[in-house]
């Protein structure tokens, strides 16, 4: 429990020194954090995936790093800029899996806030993560069944993506708590 | 993961713990369907017969150019032979998976694979 306080004092106090105003500062670390989720993006791509929809989704990682060190908006506009950007580099722009990945992005970017707003000292940077993954699935699978398949393969694919974001969320959150700590902005 | 240091805090191991417990839940209340795929036949005049793909039946069909005769066996529909010119409905041999299906244009027969199993991909982009 003490290592979930700690998170949460310096994550409020980096907030504090940030939220407000546009600091040249702060543009830079939303920049550079864009560039890295794009990276991890690009590389994440480049791996071998048994399935094209399971991915481990370690663009989460720059927003989970965004979110604690810079708040909520900044962790959004990463979010959406970095779907957008990547669609563009792709070439699936506006494309069916662009809904895929833009409500994926959102409801994952919305459920971390909200549990790093309300639940963030007992959870820890690992449990925020899982929350995320777990709501960019449940989105993904709402508008699969929305738009493309219908409830019945959703519904099937439901369990199975239960599974996979208990998993990617653990496996970005551990990365993005061992950046963090590596970067000297959490204490444990 | 123990060791003097905890990586996962009480509230995160929950988190984990229930997703795990739900999608067990899930899978195992779940299993029962998928298992009801039929066959529709539809032919000229309204014709229309639902097959569980399950049972082994030949289905003749009239149409207008003569008798369609569909089979079902072995968990698959065929149309094992038509009067149509071609015969491209029975070229296309068999369909098990929903979403698929074998039609024959000028006998107006449709043989169609219905269910709430995974609708096979065509391909995949990425």
């Amino acid at each position: 429990m003490g290592n979930a306080v700690s998170n949460r004092a310096s994550g409020r106090a980096a907030e504090r020194g940030t939220t407000g105003h546009t600091s040249a500062g702060r543009v830079a670390r939303l920049g550079m954090l864009l560039g890295v989720a794009l990276a991890l993006y690009a590389v994440e791509s480049a791996l071998p995936s048994p399935f094209p929809f399971l991915r481990i989704g370690l663009a989460n990682v720059a927003t989970l790093i965004a979110l604690v060190t810079l708040g909520f908006a900044d962790a959004f506009a990463i979010t959406v800029l970095r779907v957008i950007v990547a669609s563009l580099v792709v070439g699936t722009f506006l494309g069916p899996g662009f809904g895929l990945a833009m409500a994926g992005g959102v409801a994952g970017v919305v459920g971390m806030g909200l549990a790093a707003r309300f639940a963030f000292p007992p959870l820890s940077v690992v449990g925020v993560s899982v929350v995320g993954a777990v709501l960019h699935n449940l989105a993904q699978l709402g508008v699969l069944s929305g738009f493309y398949t219908g409830p019945g393969p959703a519904m099937r694919l439901l369990p199975v993506s239960l599974l996979v974001s208990a998993a990617t969320g653990l496996a970005t959150g551990l990365i993005a708590l061992f950046a963090l700590e590596k970067l000297g902005l959490i204490r444990r | 993961m123990a060791g003097n240091r905890t990586l996962l805090t009480f509230a995160d191991r929950l988190v984990l713990y229930v997703l795990v417990g739900a999608a067990l839940v899930l899978l195992l209340t779940g299993d029962g369907r998928g298992s009801g795929a039929a066959v529709r036949i539809t032919g000229d005049g309204g014709f229309e017969r639902l097959v569980p793909l399950g049972s082994d039946v030949t289905v003749e069909v009239a149409g207008p150019l003569g008798t369609t005769v569909v089979e079902v066996a072995a968990g698959e529909a065929r149309v094992l032979s038509s009067p149509c010119p071609h015969e491209l409905c029975v070229k296309m041999g068999a369909v098990r998976a929903p979403g698929r299906a074998v039609v024959c244009v000028p006998n107006r027969v449709v043989v169609t694979i219905v269910g709430d199993g995974p609708t096979p991909t065509d391909a995949v982009t990425r």
